[in-house]
């Protein structure tokens, strides 16, 4: 679902804008170039990473789950689409279901104590427009927020930065040895990014913050028009 | 902290797959052997599986694929096939082949295993299993148990599991065999799910809705609501918090 197109965590690419007054940039060119290639190949340019970060990752995630309320919904293992566009995916972690709020949020496990601190330090000297400003992913993480918002019918995001006490450590190994992730199960503390309780830092960090309606109609005004640039994707035979 | 480390590797035999100077080659070989087409689905993509199968094969002295093959793993424990018991007990030598003594029909059959010992020559005999004591512990009654189609089989093996249980644990290193699993528990088979036995962790569907209907007065107005919308959409990554959620909760 997602080769071949606008995925949430890529679509900041879209929304850099030329040296002109609403032209395109040429990240977004970049990117909607690759969808291209995609659609014509029928598989993504790059496999699944195998990469210690990324497994890190998706293993921290499960965990984070576990401590999150009832409120918080996983929202689903697959990639969803948009309802009008069927060239736009995105794969929220969860929905959070509070009386009238709808938040869609995307749940940050970083393998290392410096991207943590970093995530935490951005949000703590200004908030969303803090993380924006100050950290190197800063909007590539604002944006896959307002699309995932988009994409879930959700008013307000949050960015879930999370690392392990270090007590919670083999809570975590016990979920990697069920994934094939065994390398977590068999790491030593040290291999694993984990903090002192009581110290400056909390394990689990919730950023929400509203998501303008502006943003979501200027990304989805932009998603529109680079839509026009791409091809008919190749169509896989069934045999294949 | 150190010193208790280094006591229990030391505790471990050096041809252990565990053991520290073999650990790093044993992992190669799993993760070797988990990217086979040949081992079964339970140790296929899993090194920590194949990790064990190792250890169990090095104990006892058999093949790792053959171990591979005849271990089961039900309900998350390891048991071994009721054939590989009886090939097992045959192969150790401590006694003559296996034999069985059954007699009676219908309900009123019964089974033992017995032996000779080689080494005092002794006939050693097994507990005897009758069908009064399959249909008392309920294994006929199980759903697609094979007590109702093949009992004359089920009881040799139920007496092979009994004899090796008591005369030679060590070769079963504690472990039952998988029919005998299967028999005094229920619901799920390797991944075969029986009805009822909905989703994760052995939580059913049925049994969160019991909980959710018993403790539905305790409840607060979005407590009910979110326990509503995880039932309703079917949110079976929350079904383990729901389920823990509701059995905490206690009339104030």
């Amino acid at each position: 679902m997602r080769t071949g197109n606008f995925t949430s965590s890529e679509i900041v690419a879209l929304m850099k804008n030329g040296k002109k007054a609403g032209e395109l940039g040429a990240p977004a060119i970049e990117y909607v170039n690759e969808c291209n290639m995609e659609r014509r190949l029928g598989r993504p340019l790059e496999g699944e990473s195998n990469a210690r970060a990324t497994s890190w990752g998706t293993v921290g995630e499960k965990y984070v789950f576990s401590l999150l309320g009832l409120e918080y919904s996983a929202v689903s293992k697959d990639s969803i689409l948009h309802p009008e566009f069927d060239f736009w995916a995105g794969t929220p972690d969860s929905v959070c279901y509070e009386e009238a709020t709808r938040t869609v949020g995307d749940i940050k496990c970083p393998f290392t104590l410096k991207s943590f601190c970093q995530l935490v330090d951005a949000w703590e000297r200004g908030g969303i427009a803090g993380i924006r400003d100050y950290h190197k992913d800063g909007e590539k993480f604002y944006w896959q927020l307002v699309s995932n918002a988009i994409l879930t019918g959700c008013d307000h995001g949050e960015l879930i930065v999370f690392a392990p006490y270090k007590h919670e450590l083999d809570a975590i190994r016990e979920i990697a040895r069920h994934d094939d992730t065994g390398w977590i199960f068999y790491a030593d503390n040290e291999e694993l990014p984990w903090l002192h309780e009581g110290a400056h830092y909390k394990n689990l960090n919730k950023f929400r913050f509203p998501i303008p309606e502006a943003d979501k109609q200027a990304l989805r005004k932009r998603v529109e028009e680079c839509s026009k640039y791409l091809v008919q994707p190749f169509l896989i035979p069934q045999t294949l | 902290m150190e010193h208790q480390v280094t006591n229990t590797l030391e505790r471990i035999p050096v041809e252990s797959a565990f053991a520290i100077n073999s650990f790093e080659h044993a992992q190669r070989v799993a993760k070797m052997l988990a990217s086979s087409d040949l081992v079964p689905k339970e140790f296929k993509g899993s090194v920590q599986n194949v990790m064990i199968a190792l250890e169990i094969s090095n104990r006892i002295g058999a093949s790792p694929l053959m171990v591979m093959q005849n271990l089961y793993i039900v309900h998350g424990k390891p048991s071994w096939s009721s054939s590989f018991i009886i090939a097992a007990l045959n192969a150790c030598k401590r006694f003559s082949p296996l034999r069985f003594e059954l007699t009676g029909e219908g309900d009123k059959m019964e089974c033992y295993a017995w032996a000779f010992e080689t080494s005092t020559n002794a006939k050693i005999v097994g507990p005897t299993v009758t069908m009064a004591m399959a249909k008392a512990e309920g294994w006929i009654d199980k759903n697609g148990s094979k007590w109702k189609t093949m009992p004359q089989l089920m009881i040799r093996y139920r007496s092979a599991a009994f004899f090796g249980r008591l005369y030679a644990p060590e070769i079963l290193m504690g472990m039952h065999a998988q029919d005998e699993v299967v028999d005094m528990t229920a619901q799920v088979v390797g991944e075969e799910i029986q009805p009822g036995a909905d989703l994760e962790n052995g939580i059913t569907v049925e049994a969160l809705q019991a909980l959710y209907n018993e403790k539905l007065n305790l409840l607060t107005k979005p407590e009910m609501e979110r326990a509503k919308r995880i039932l309703e959409n079917k949110e079976v990554d929350s079904y383990q918090k729901l389920f823990k959620f509701l059995n905490e909760k206690q009339a104030a």
